[in-house]
Parts: C-alpha cells; structure tokens; sequence
C-alpha cells in the first residue's frame, strides 16, 4: 500500500504528476481515514456454527463474534475437499441463513419465560395456598378457569 | 407475560403429571420435526417425552414431505444421492424443483454440471428460477405430472425395451426390478383383473419353502424351464440366514429370471384384462378426457399353472405393466396405441391434451433422458420437487418419476436415479442419536405417532371430510366393505396394527396395568381379551370424547401453527378453542353420511387443549397462541449436531456465545423441566407399569404379519397382539427419577446392544468409552451409568453409538447385515475402522461421515453417495415384499383404491368453495399452489427485517396478469383468498411468470407480520394453512406387509393439500384490527 | 505506457441462480446502521425490470456518466466543473429517497407487550426514516424480484432499445435473468471527476475508488455522477458511501464479502494490468459501439516482457505481476472473451465484467442440439434477446456476445463428448475460435471453479512503503484506530444527523 492515489482533476492541484494526457493526476495525501472500514471489519473471533432450520442446507458457518456481540456471520469455505475433476462444497449457504444474526438483539427475540397473563395471575394466587398439583387440578375442574 | 423459569416450569410439570395420572401419560404429546437438523435438540424433548411415557409426534409425513412411494417401491423412508453427485450425471430433469431457490446451497453443482455436458429440462408451471437453467422448459399444467411421466413411460417402453431392447435396460431390470416376477390374474364378475404376486404357498409342495412360503414371489426361470422362489424376498430375510441377496439365484442354484412372456412359446393363452382409467374424472378446472371409458381393457400374454387352489393364469409384471402404459405389442384388442399421435391413455399426444406440453418436447425429453442412460449406464437423474408429492394423487406423480428410472437402469448408479429432497430427514448417525432421542436406554419401546392421522382425529379436520371413499375407489376393486368414511379407515388401520394410536386406550394404561396385575395376567392377553369383550376402547373410536383428547402439548424446533398446520382454523376452533376462521359445515350439519367406526358427537368439542408450551428464540404465531413461551438459545448459542442428505459431512452448531438474556439451550431446558417433575412427582405419581401399543413394524418380523387383510373386530380373526392387531408392551417408569434417568446414559444399551434396520449388534464397548469420556454417575438411581450431563456429553453418545461416525460399529454394523445377507460387507468400512469422529474434531472441520449399512449408498474416494447404490453393487436387496424395486404393488387395498400399477389421476374435488361460502361478484377461483419460498426456510426468516425488506415487506400471494385482469387486481393490491377453510389477506403480486388459473402463497408467510383483518371472517388474515384442509389416503393406512408397514416417518398417511382451490377478490377495506378488547372479553 | 495495477472482478451471470446472499452478507457487514438503511452497496436485480434506484440505466432522466461532447472533448454527462458547482445547492439529476424506496422496521415487540386486544396480534411497519406508522409498503430494493410486477412496468427497461418487446410479455415467452450490481470500481470514475470537495479518489496500489469520510462534504455531486447510481448518501453522517471492494479484506488477500459468500460461485477477482495513460482515449472512443474494444485495448498483457519490465519500473510488486498473470479476469475478458463492462457508453471503463447468461430455447429439436456432433443450438433462438443483452454489455453490438455465448456452448459439446463419448472433439472448439486446451481450462475456471482459482488476489505490500515493524507494535494501540499513527479520529458513523453545511474551502 501506497499513500499514492490518483484522482480526477476537479478543483485544487496538489499533483506530483498528471497521467493520461492530463485526464488524472497523482497527489500524495493522508489516507489514514481508511481505518474507520478496516476497524469496521476487524472482530475478536469466529466460532463455526450453523443454522437448525428445516431445509437441506446444514451449511457451515463462521460465526463473528466482537466484543462478546455477535456481528455477523459469512460461510465458511474450507470444507474437506471433494476429489479432482469435482467442484467442492463451498461456500455453502444462502441469504436467509446470511441474516439469522439479525434475530439474536432484535424486538422479536423472547427474552424470557413468558406465562399468558391469565394463567399466570391464577397460578400465582392458587399457589399461594395449594400445592402444584392440587392447584392445576382444582383450574382444570373449574371449566371457566379451564376455558382461559 | 413474563415469569421466571421456576414458575414456568412447575406449571408445565404439574400440568403434565396430572394429566398422566387423570387420562394417561400418551395424552401429552410432543411436537417436534427434522431431527437431523439440531438432533440434541430435538433428543432433548424427545427424551424427556419419552422417559414420562408421552408421544412423540412424527413430522415427515405430516408435512406431505414423506413420499409412500418410496417406501412402496423400495422399502425405504427416502434415500437420495448428495448434491455434488448431481455433477456426475449425463442428464438432469429438474421435475417441479426450483433447485436455486430451495437448494441454494447446493444449486452451484447443477449450473456447473451443464458445463461438463450435462443436458439438462425444466419441467414447472412457472417461469422459476431453475427454468432459467435449463436447455428447454415444460410448462406442464399443475396437478397433471403423473401424465407426463406416463408418455414419457410410454416413449421410453417403446423405443428401449419394445421395438428395440436396450442390453443394459433388460439386464438391469431383470436383477434390480420385480419386471420378471409372477402375477396372478383374478376373476371379478366374469372379468379378469391383475392379482396378488404368485407365491411359493401358492404351489403344490411350496417349492420346497417351509419359512415364510407366504411371503416368498415367484418367477419363471429359463435355466430350469420352471417356476422359482429367487432369493432376497421378504421371506428369505426372516427366519433363515444367508438366502437375503440380489444374486441370481434361487438358494443354491443359477437362475435367469423371464421377464415377459410374449413369445409364442412362452404364454399358453392371450387374455384381456381390466385396467382402470381415472382421466375422466378431472374436475372442470383440468382437462377432462371423455373419450375413454373407465375401465380399459388390454391383451395380455399368460401362462395357466396348478396352484393348491387349482388353475390360475399368471403373466409377468413387466407384460402387464407394458399393458398399463397403453402400448401395443401385436397382441391384438383395444385401448392400446402404436403411434404417438394416437390420442390413446399414455400416449404423448394424449398427454399434451392434459398437460398443455407438446408431445414434440414429451417425445424429444424422454428420448434423450433414455439414451443418455443407455449410454452412460443410468446417468439420468430426476431432481423432483416435493411439490408433486403434495398433491392427492402424490403417489401417481412420483411413480411415474420412479419408473423411468428403474425402467432406464438409474436408480443405484452414480450420476443418475431419484432426487427427492426435502427436509434433513438424513439424519446420518441416526443408530447412534435413537437410543439417546427415544430414551431406548431405560425402556422399549417409545411412543412414536404419525401426526397426520392424529392432528386429522384431534383438530377434526374429519368432521368435514367431504371426500368420499367412492370418488377414489377403482372401477375395479375387489369386492368389499369400501363404502365408509376416510377416518374409519384410519380406525380400522389403527386397530389391526397397520398404524400407530395416541392415545392408544381410552382406559388410562396405567391403570390397565394395574389391572392386569390384580388379575394376574400379562399385560398383552389381558388387553387382547378386554378389547375383544369391548371393556377396553382403543382412543381411535372416539377421538372426541373428553378421556381421548390430547391434553398437554409441547412444540419446540417448530412452528405448528404459523407453519405446518394444515387447516390451521380448524386446529384454532377445535384444538385450541380460540377465534378461527372456519366457514364450512360439519358432515351432521351438512347432512352427509357420518362415519361408521369413528363415534360422531353432535357438537364438536372446542378446546381440547389444558396446556400449550412452545419453545422457540422468536416470537411465532405458534408462541403467540401458547399458554407458556419459554426463551431457547439461538443457533449461535448452543452446541449441537448437523447432517442433510445434500452433502456427506456432520457438523457443529457452537456457541459463540453463551445463551442471551434469560434463553437457555433445549438441551438445558428440558433438564429443568425434568427436574421441576421429579421434584412434584411423589405428590401423585412413583414408580408405574405403563402399556405401550406397538404397531406392526416395518424392518422387524412382524413386517410378515398379514399377507391378507383381517379385521378381529369383524370377527375375521382371533385378536393375536402382534399379529393381527398392535402388541401391547409393559414398559416401567419412574416419575421420581425422570431427571436422574435424563442425565445418565440406562443399563438397556449394554444388556439389549443397539441397531437399525432389522439389525442389531453388541454395543458394550462404545458404552464403556462413553463412561470413561463423559465420566459416570458415583452414586443414585444411574450409579455406573455415563454421564449426559452437557449437551457436548449428549453429542458423544451420538458420535460414539452411530456406525457413521465411529468405525469400529460401522464394521460390527457391516458384519451384522452379511449374515443375512450371505455376502461378506465388512470391506466398506474396514479401511476406516479405527476412525473415531468427536465433537471438538467436527468443530475444527466438519467431517465425512462412514459408510454403514443403515443407508444404501456409500460414501468413499471413488462415488459420491447414491442411495441404492449397495442394493446395485453390493448386491443387498430392497426392503421390498419382492426384494426388487417394486413397480407394481398387490396389497388388496392397493388394488381396491386402483393404484397397482401407476396411472394418471386428475387432482381430486374438495368442495370447499361452496355456494354458501361464495359472494356475489367474486368469480375468479385459482388453484391454490403452496411452493418453498425464497425469503424464509418456511416460517423461519420470513419474519426478519433483511428478508422481509428483500421480498416486498409481508406475507405476498402471485398471480398471473390475465388472471389479475378479470378481478381487476393491480400489483401491491390488498387482496383476499377465502373458501370454507378460512380466509387469508396478502398483497399481490401480479407476474406473467405465473400460469393462468393457479396463485401461489409461497409457503408459511406468518400472519405475525404486517397482516390486516379479513373482511369474510372479521379476524385477522391467516396464513397459508388458513385455506387448507388435509384430506387421507387410504392406501397409506397399510400395515403389516412388507414394505407397506408402519415405521416413525416412513410410511403412513400423509397431509396432503395441494388440491385446493380458493376464491381471490381485491379488498374493499383494510382493518388492522388494533382496538384492544373489552374488560368483558378479557373475563371471557 | 504508465503500468497501474488494480482488482477486477467478473460475474459468471450464466451460473447466478439469484439466492441475494451477496447482498445480505454486504449488508450486515457494511450497512446494517442508521442513516443507510435503504444503501446497498450490492443489490441483485431481476431483469427484465427497472431496477434499483428505479430506472437507474436512463441516463437521459438522470446525466450520469460521461459524454463526448461535440467538440470531442470527454466531460461529465451532468456538465462541466463549473455547471456542477452551480448546482450544489439544486442537484436537478439527483435520486430522491422514494427513486430508492422508504426503509422500514415492524412493531415486533406489540407481539409480546400488546394489550389483550380483539384479533390476534401482528407487527405493522413503520418508516425508518420518519419513525411514523406506513400504512402500506409501496417500494423496496428488490421490488421486482423473479418477475414480480405487470409486464407494462416492468418493460420500461431500458434494454428493450430497439427490440419489438410485446411478445415477451407473454407467459409462453418469458425470460429473465438476475442482475447483481456493485460499484464497477472504474478506470474513469465519474464520481471522483464530479466530487466538489476532492473527497473521491482511486487508490494507486489496486484501483479500489472510496470516498475519504473525512474529506466528504455531501454536497452528493457523486450520487448524480455515478450512472450506476451505486454512491448513497448516509443520511446520518452527512456523508456519501459506496461500495470498498473490501478493502479491508482485499489488503490481506481475502476476497469481498460478496464473492467469498457469493453460493453460486459466480464471481472472481484478480489483477488486471493497465495502461493509465490510455484511460482519457479509450473512454473519448467516439463511437459508442467501439468502447467495448476501447477499454479491451487499455489492458496489458501480463506476460508481455516489456509490460512486465514496465511493470517493475513503475513499482508493481513482483507478486503482483505474477498475480496478474494467474487473474481469472484476464483470461474471461482477454484470453475468451466472454466477460464484458456493464454499459461501457458511460464510458466509465468499469471494471466490474459480467458474464451473459444461456436460456431455454423453444424449439425441442434445439433444446438437445447439444452433442458430440458439435451441434449446438443457434444463440439467436435462446429466450434472452441477443440485442437485449448487447444493449446491457456492448452499447448494442450483438456480434461479441453472440460469440461469447457460443463458446460458452462450445465447452458444453466438447466437455459431453469428452465425458460421455470419450472423445476429445476439437472441431468444436475450432468453430469457435478455441482449441482444446483453452476449452480444458475455461471448464476448470468456470466449471470446478475452485476457491483458489475464482480468488486469485495478492496481499498488500504495505512492509514496502511504511515501517513495517513499528506498524505491528502500534496495531489497535491507536484511538480504536487500527494499525496507523493514529491521525484520524473518532468514529465517522452512526453520529447525530449532520445539517448541510457550507465546507470551509468553497465559502
């Protein structure tokens, strides 16, 4: 890598030299800024999972991992090998597979154990005073209580 | 709302062990499909079901994904060649597969493929992504591909084995198919018809057969000039070594079987015989072929020999099979073409009138696939799409597709033979992952169902069934009591053996054993006796009575009712008992003939659900109907195993990182329920005999159960558990140690050894690795037994039990298999005997598996793996009656239901848009096609933002521009879809990719997202399912013959739906339904 | 001759089965924030289809690109230095959000915390932008897939130039084929002639065109230049993005993200050698039917000698020149001929090549004429147009890409009669200008396609220009800036919305 770049002349000229009859020039400027893509790239580790969904995929994937987060995930490429004159396995995956990390944090991830709030209310004043059973069997005896 | 995992789970255990102790432990069942696909997974649930006595619901043939053809013609659940053999073949036919939208990962094998020569069709409706691929495409009329399979048949006969018999198609089928076996020709009011297989017991001295003559076909030998029992039926795998082999021979001597009779000096007679003919029925919607009677005559050559019952006539099925594709063969009568433009049932130009393909592309196709084969030696294949196995008549469909590979020799060779594949039903160490999944370690057998026959029963979906056993029964059937309702098949299958039950008795089975006990009886002949006197009920007869319902139910690993639940609204209104969609009437209401063995209440029951759980990472239309949503580790955050049937390796999921939020692994939250039910237990329940129902299994000796069809219960037979009707099996459990048994690997491994398939080997070696690997338990119940405490612990005992991943079984496996065989197999796994895969070598790099005999095809440094490839090469026969890939099929119902042979059967009439349902105004009706959709794998992505962005952002229904037209719908419209199922609300899209008269909903978009209320059911818009409604199949009731016996995901009735047809009209008004509900409604 | 080195790519469309992995593994990595919701810096689009932005290829709706002015001179299509710097405040050729599509998210959480209500609950979208409820999705970046939407829209192709298209709105006579789009990474960038603040520049090293965040003003000139319409405004930063080639990734030898992750292993990347000097007259070629051959004539022969002392002289490392001559895309565009610019009249010299793909032909008798005979379907029956794809790739000019395709089913016939008959037929690679031997190779490219023949990218030679030792001492000690001496600061994404501001420098 230089910190050469070529540029189409639009206004300022700080050339070290023009090309093609004067339609580019050459100028040396800083090009640190490129870290920002770089840092974007950069992650901790990559763990090999895949995706327990019903097709035939069972594709191998490197899964990102950055900061204990889970960024991203690309498919893996180094599958054992096929035999010559056959083409190998990679890189297995499709985009629906491409996009499972999108439900690890968003709003359609349950979280935690979730009891419909009827039940839930009942269960917790039966329980107050019955056993686990006795509890479930007087709310299955109860045909109001049932049907809730 | 939100509870902790210590509320939720007592619930759940106080729930479930009440209902075990009020109805029986089979009252609550479990719901969870594709174990191959996260099998710890799925073995956590399964375990845990199956330790409390709980049912294991099956899943491949609930969704229609199960092809009965397979295992009718080779006595196998579904076995398919890798993706990457796919690269090997000289011809692929992409037969109703979108191979690039349904098989991403593997569609780069088929493009490039076309680069090494390959040629290549497209036979689809639409303009797909696969047509895009292909060197010509078929726009066959849906619902009609049984057709075109038959001229293709047609063509294939004529010019390979016919005018000219191609030396590697005759060889072929000779070995490899049931061509040359014999077939009795019957007598049916002065008329002949195809018959039962001739069989040693058939003859005079049985040929000498004394084991299993009953269950031994027969052929004519040229060597002999005589009548053979060829090795490798069904008889020679029972009760006798050696003999189960593909070798041509009859024990000990050579034989060259016959395949036709037609010479002169081969037949003694010319017969006609009655075929029938279904092309006229086809509902206006297809196209109705009038021309031809129901019943087609043809000449068939014949020979008459002496049976123990006197003369009978027998011919070849190879002769008849001639017959049934309407071939002339110079022997004279009617219904037979010469030419291919004679408009004659199995003809090209015949097909094209039903078809819509040209008979120049039918003709040109079936050419070329024959002579690539001819060729190449069987290097055609058939990528086919289970789209065609959804349809009623699914088996038509896929035994066209069948026979042109078995009659081009395809099937066993690499590059060529039948591409099914749907779901990762290979589960590729399956030996090893069972015991640890069915809990076979502390008790056999487990409690396995077939879903379809059950959600039929429990959803009652019955209760409207419109189809009536006349509109498919043959013009020739035999004679008999067919005049009865589709669920007293099913009652009738159940109660013979044929097909699993759950519930299994009406009488809780605790209490039967209890019973039993007192009276001092073993548990079988006591339930045998009490059935035959009718103290005890089988849950069967009665599905809606309060004792038979299914009481709690567990879903996790799946999407029941967003997804795969056929008549979903039924499932709402009768299952769950909430708000549902349902317009139609029930057969009281309707005033239809009710069911004679299956009892009919008046009012249907709402609500026979106590307890729904669901286990998922996501909130799905299932979780959002559920009394109890407990948070599962995403696929990042947990460890487990992979397979698929597309490529050969076994591989990881791992967590990457540890389970977010409150989420806990399957694996983790099965254990915790397992504990909260060990600790409530002792309030109700201690140590139990429970009595299991065991159906005539498939792969064991009572595949040899009924070779004639005998119902007790008619008095036809004595009731004999096992053989004439289900086994009934004591199995012990103790509801105090379901947590220690859960977590330590059962004595039963090391005393009773481990296998699949008919075989069986000693396992006390790998049992002992395991312990010294996972360590064992010092102390309590499981004192000596391995730990399973982690799921790595439990990916170990997969890893070590299976012979795919662990190379010392894979040899005692081979070894097992030889002696039936009489072949030494041992050689394919020997190279790799010392091979030993563990979780943490998978992790660095998936691995291939080993090859072993639990699967047909081999998996080496030479071919890729082919399924049939052993039965080919290794000479070990099909787990068919004949032993052959079986083309045609005699068992009586079989017969009866008039699919011996394989012939076109238009899409059958579900009148579920009726005058009542229909509004004035809205005509456009379309043929309602369900395909896999891009966006989502089913449900499962469709909610992702990335995916719903890509794909118009919601649940979407295609139609085509004409169609669109005539409702004046534009693109993006809100439109309607309705019959009496239900409705369901979508947006359209308007694309000339579409045929006239069909719409597709792709497949389990979820009504979660971005869906408006339906203005015919004022509820919110359903999904897919909502206009669904499953229909059965008699002839996937068939138990105990052979191949036609129950087996978990092999064989068994299957949810059909893809013969529906709905209303679709644009929307006046869009309502989201978002006002809340009333404090009244919320007391309700 | 001025030797630069740079990293192609090409697009096998003839093996893109249309999966959009590509798009969604780009997305994860480059765009999933705030403020380029609706960027995709890769997009696959189905053709026949308007595409997105919407009717992006009408560069008479939008100026992008370059023209030939009358007098012969090359300037930008949207005009002059001095007509762009008049029209920074009023872009008149500039896309709005809806030319794009409104981005959106659902109300996912109402399934869990919602109300007991009348109906079972569903998420409703609401607009990314405005944060306000949408009542109905109108538009999204792959509006048109597989076909989707009436034929009169859809048509409005700008391909279908010159060719009667009626009958191809018929179901019979359907086609299409998947189109997947990134920045061409071009040898005459309009973006950097038409950029105001000098923000936009192509690197020496490897000819990856980005945009310095830090120069960047958003004055969006870029957005209006590109005729691919493949710069997006981050309507956050204030700034414009595109399309790094992953730099990151390509620096160290790795593929994109979109060709790593591309499934139906269409795309391949690789050195190209050019002549820098020849840029300005191969994109001046006055006849837009010859630019084609124009940008072919730009390319160095890697194996030339005198190119490579060239080479060696203008500083291009060894590994690259020896790269350059293992390049995938040297043999697809130089040696075979069967990859091409995505319209080369914007005469832009994009360096993104896509191969055209087959289709079903009608004829059943054509469909099989594939065979040891050498017969092979006439390229002129297939379902796609020839004059439809010449539009895309060759500014009209049928003849090289009728040719493409018949090599293309000339390594068909020859690999089925090497693979069924046992014969090597090379009178079919003779019909077609080939031998044996190339069609061989063109099989193993194409066909087996291995990771190390589709990919065949050298690392960066940084060690050679900078302190290598001090760089791998000073590596993520920076400011989170990486390995550099840290003059950069802070992060230049996902900030506060910036207003539009006048930059210091113009004022």
């Amino acid at each position: 890598m230089s910190h050469l770049l070529d540029r189409l002349n639009f206004l300022q000229s700080k050339e070290l030299e023009t090309f093609s009859n004067g339609h580019g020039q050459v100028t040396r400027e800083n090009r640190d800024w490129e870290d920002t893509y770089r840092n974007r790239w950069r992650h901790d580790k990559v763990v090999r999972s895949t995706h327990g969904v019903n097709c035939t995929g069972s594709c191998s994937w490197k899964i990102y991992v950055k900061s204990g987060i889970v960024a991203w995930e690309t498919q893996q490429t180094g599958y054992p090998r096929t035999r010559p004159d056959l083409p190998n396995h990679e890189p297995r995956g499709c985009a629906r597979g491409a996009s499972y990390s999108w439900y690890l944090y968003s709003a359609n991830r349950v979280k935690n154990p979730l009891v419909r709030g009827r039940l839930m209310k009942i269960w917790r004043k039966m329980r107050a005073t019955m056993s686990p059973i006795d509890a479930w069997t007087k709310l299955q005896n109860d045909p109001i209580l049932r049907a809730s | 709302m939100r509870a902790t995992w210590d509320e939720a789970t007592e619930i759940t255990a106080a729930a479930n062990l009440y209902t075990t102790k009020t109805y029986g432990p089979d009252r609550t069942f479990g719901f969870s499909p594709i174990p191959a696909m996260s099998m710890i997974s799925y073995a956590a649930g399964s375990r845990f079901l199956t330790l409390m006595g709980g049912v294991c619901m099956s899943f491949y043939d609930w969704y229609c994904d199960l092809p009965p053809a397979s295992p009718m013609i080779w006595g196998e659940q579904t076995d398919v060649p890798e993706s990457a053999d796919w690269f090997n073949a000289g011809y692929l036919l992409l037969w109703g597969s979108n191979v690039p939208q349904t098989r991403t990962p593997d569609a780069h094998f088929y493009t490039e493929a076309r680069y090494r020569g390959t040629k290549s069709a497209v036979i689809c409706p639409d303009y797909s992504e696969a047509a895009k691929f292909g060197d010509v495409w078929l726009n066959v009329k849906q619902g009609t591909d049984a057709a075109l399979g038959m001229a293709f048949g047609h063509v294939i006969l004529r010019e390979f084995h016919l005018d000219r018999q191609a030396e590697y198609f005759e060889d072929y089928c000779r070995k490899y198919s049931d061509f040359p076996m014999l077939v009795k020709l019957d007598e049916k009011d002065g008329r002949l018809i195809p018959g039962r297989f001739l069989r040693a017991d058939d003859l005079d001295g049985k040929l000498g057969e004394d084991n299993n003559p009953e269950w031994k076909t027969i052929a004519w030998d040229e060597e002999s000039g005589g009548l053979v029992a060829p090795n490798g039926s069904i008889g020679y795998r029972w009760g006798e070594d050696g003999e189960w082999n593909l070798q041509e021979k009859a024990k000990e001597a050579d034989t060259r079987l016959k395949m036709t009779l037609i010479l002169e000096e081969d037949h003694d007679d010319v017969v006609a015989v009655d075929f029938p003919y279904f092309g006229g029925e086809a509902t206006e919607a297809f196209a109705t072929d009038a021309d031809h009677p129901d019943v087609l005559t043809r000449n068939i050559p014949v020979k008459t020999i002496q049976t123990a019952d006197g003369e009978v006539k027998v011919t070849t099925v190879f002769d008849l099979y001639c017959a049934n594709y309407g071939l002339d063969r110079n022997l004279g009568g009617d219904w037979v073409a010469k030419d291919y433009d004679d408009e004659m049932p199995g003809t090209p130009a015949w097909a094209e009138k039903i078809t819509g393909v040209s008979r120049d592309k039918i003709i040109h196709v079936a050419r070329e696939f024959a002579q690539n084969a001819e060729k190449t030696e069987g290097k055609s294949m058939i990528i086919i799409g289970a789209a065609m196995n959804h349809w009623y008549h699914m088996d038509m469909n896929y035994r066209a597709v069948i026979n042109m590979l078995v009659m081009c020799g395809c099937v066993g060779q690499s590059g060529g033979g039948w591409a099914h594949y749907v779901g990762q039903e290979k589960l590729r160490p399956q030996t090893g992952w069972q015991p640890l999944a069915f809990a076979l370690d502390w008790g056999r057998p487990p409690r396995h169902m077939n879903s379809t026959s059950a959600w039929y029963a429990h959803s009652d979906q019955w209760r409207y069934e419109t189809l009536e056993a006349d509109e498919i029964l043959s013009p020739t059937a035999p004679k008999g009591d067919w005049d009865i309702n589709l669920i007293d098949y099913n009652v009738r299958a159940e109660r013979m053996g044929w097909l699993p039950s759950a519930p299994q008795l009406k009488t809780n089975p605790l209490e039967v054993a209890k019973q039993a006990k007192a009276a001092g009886k073993d548990v079988a002949s006591f339930v045998a006796e009490q059935l035959k006197s009718g103290t005890l009920e089988m849950s069967c007869e009665d599905p809606d009575a309060p004792e038979n319902w299914p009481r709690n139910l567990y879903i996790w690993r799946s999407n029941l009712l967003g997804s795969s639940g056929k008549g979903h609204e039924y499932f709402l209104k009768h299952l769950l008992g909430t708000d549902h969609g349902v317009m139609g009437k029930d057969l009281g209401e309707e005033g239809r003939q009710l069911p004679k063995e299956a009892k009919w209440h008046e009012e249907g029951p709402r609500g026979k659900l106590d307890l729904l759980v669901t286990i998922d990472f996501r909130m799905s239309t299932t979780a959002v109907y559920s009394d109890i949503v407990l948070p599962t580790a995403s696929w990042y955050e947990k460890n487990d195993l992979n397979t698929s049937d597309m490529h050969p390796f076994i591989h990881p999921l791992q967590a990457a990182v540890d389970p977010a939020y409150e989420s806990k692994s399957d694996w983790e939250i099965f254990k915790a329920i397992a504990k909260k039910v060990q600790e409530v237990a002792p309030e109700v329940l201690g140590q139990e005999t429970d009595i299991v129902a065991l159906p005539l299994l498939h792969d064991t000796p009572a595949e040899l159960a009924q070779d004639q069809v005998k119902d007790w219960k008619k008095g036809e037979c004595d009731l004999i558990p096992g053989k004439t009707a289900p086994n009934f099996i004591a199995v012990e459990r103790d509801y105090t140690q379901i947590y220690d048994r859960f977590v330590a690997l059962g004595p039963l491994l090391d005393k009773l050894g481990n296998g699949g398939k008919g075989i069986g080997w000693n396992t006390e070696h790998e049992v002992q690795h395991l312990r010294d690997l996972n360590g064992e338990w010092a102390e309590g119940p499981a004192k000596g037994c391995a730990k399973i405490v982690t799921d790595i612990d439990a990916t170990e005992v997969v890893l070590m039990l299976a012979p795919e991943t662990n190379g010392e079984v894979a040899v005692k496996a081979w070894d097992a298999l030889s002696s039936f065989t009489g072949i030494d197999h041992t050689h394919l796994a020997r190279p790799k005997e010392d091979e030993k895969i563990r979780f943490r070598d998978i992790a660095v790099q998936p691995r291939k598996i080993i090859s072993s005999p639990t699967w047909s095809g081999l998996e080496s440094e030479k071919v890729c793996y082919n399924a049939g490839y052993t039965n080919v090469h290794e000479l070990i026969p099909w787990r068919t009656l004949t032993g052959r890939q079986q083309l045609y099929q005699d068992h009586l119902w079989m017969r009866a239901f008039g699919e011996g042979f394989m012939s076109y059967r238009p899409p059958v009439d579900l009148k579920t848009i009726t005058r009542d349902v229909q509004d004035d105004g809205d005509t456009l009706v379309l043929n309602f096609i369900t395909p896999h959709q891009k966006w989502g794998i089913h449900s499962t992505y469709s909610d992702n933002l990335l995916m719903l962005t890509l794909n118009r952002g919601g649940p979407v229904v295609w139609l085509s521009e004409n169609d669109a037209k005539k409702a004046d719908i534009k693109d993006n419209d809100w439109i309607e879809l309705y019959n009496t199922n239900g409705a369901l609300t979508a947006r359209a899209v308007v694309s000339q990719r579409i045929k006239d008269g069909t719409t597709f909903m792709y497949h389990a978009q979820e009504k979660i997202v971005n869906t408006p209320g339906s203005e015919k059911t004022g509820n919110r818009g359903g999904i897919h399912n909502s206009v669904t409604r499953t229909v059965l199949k008699p002839t996937h009731m068939i138990g105990g013959y052979a191949q036609q016996s129950y087996g978990f995901n092999y064989y068994g009735t299957v949810g059909a739906n893809r013969d529906e047809f709905v209303v679709v009209r644009k929307m006046k008004k869009v309502d989201w339904l978002d006002e809340e509900a009333t404090q009244k409604e919320a007391a309700e | 001759m001025r030797v630069r080195a740079q990293i192609g790519m090409v697009l096998n469309l003839d093996k893109c089965i249309g999966c959009h992995t590509c798009s969604v593994t780009c997305k994860n990595v480059w765009t999933s924030r705030d403020g380029v919701e609706y960027a995709w810096f890769n997009n696959v689009e189905t053709k026949p289809g308007t595409g997105y932005p919407t009717d992006w290829e009408n560069q008479d709706r939008w100026n992008g690109g370059w023209e030939r002015t009358r007098a012969g001179k090359l300037q930008p299509k949207q005009g002059s230095k001095w007509r762009i710097l008049a029209n920074i405040f009023g872009n008149p050729d500039l896309p709005e959000i809806d030319d794009y599509y409104e981005p959106f998210d659902f109300d996912y959480d109402h399934l869990k915390s919602a109300p007991e209500l009348k109906a079972f609950p569903t998420a409703r979208p609401r607009s990314k932008i405005t944060g306000e409820r949408m009542e109905k999705i109108t538009k999204g970046p792959n509006w048109e897939e597989i076909l989707g939407g009436e034929f009169a829209k859809r048509s409005q192709d700008y391909n279908f130039e010159g060719i009667q298209k009626e009958i191809y709105g018929e179901y019979e006579n359907t086609f299409m084929m998947y189109l997947p789009r990134l920045c061409e990474h071009c040898l005459n960038p309009a973006c950097a002639a038409a950029c105001p603040s000098g923000a936009i520049y192509k690197r020496e090293e490897d000819g990856i065109v980005l945009i310095d965040q830090e120069k960047c003003r958003g004055w969006r000139m870029c957005v209006s230049g590109c005729p691919y319409k493949k710069i997006y405004y981050n309507w956050q930063s204030g700034k414009s993005e595109k399309c790094t080639l992953c730099y990151p990734r390509i620096e160290s030898g790795n593929p994109t993200v979109c060709s790593e992750t591309c499934v139906g292993r269409i795309r391949y990347l690789g050195v190209m050698l050019y002549d820098a000097d020849k840029i300005e007259q191969a994109a001046n070629t006055p006849a837009e039917t010859d630019l084609y051959d124009a940008q072919l004539d730009v390319f160095l022969d890697p194996n030339d000698p005198a190119v490579i002392a060239t080479a060696r002289a203008d500083g291009i490392p060894e590994d690259w020149i020896k790269s350059a001559q293992a390049s995938p895309i040297w043999k697809m565009a130089m040696e075979w001929k069967v990859a091409f610019p995505l319209h080369p009249e914007y005469r832009t010299l994009p360096m993104v090549g896509y191969i055209p793909p087959l289709s079903p032909i009608q004829n059943a008798a054509e469909a099989g004429a594939i065979g040891m005979d050498g017969a092979m379907p006439d390229v002129r029956n297939l379902r796609i147009p020839l004059r439809y794809l010449a539009n895309m790739l060759t500014a009209g000019d049928e003849e090289p890409v009728a040719l493409a395709l018949e090599r293309m089913l000339a390594m068909r016939a020859y690999m089925r009669a090497k693979t069924v008959d046992g014969v090597r037929d090379e009178a079919v690679a003779a019909k077609v200008g080939l031998d044996g031997a190339m069609i061989e190779d063109m099989y193993k490219i194409m066909a087996l396609a291995d990771y190390e023949d589709r990919f065949v990218i050298p690392t960066t030679h940084r060690e050679q220009v900078e302190e290598a030792y001090d760089l791998r001492g000073e590596c993520g000690f920076t400011d989170t800036n990486g390995c550099s001496p840290g003059i950069s600061k802070g992060s230049l994404f996902g900030g506060a919305k910036k207003p539009l501001k006048m930059p210091e420098e113009l004022r």
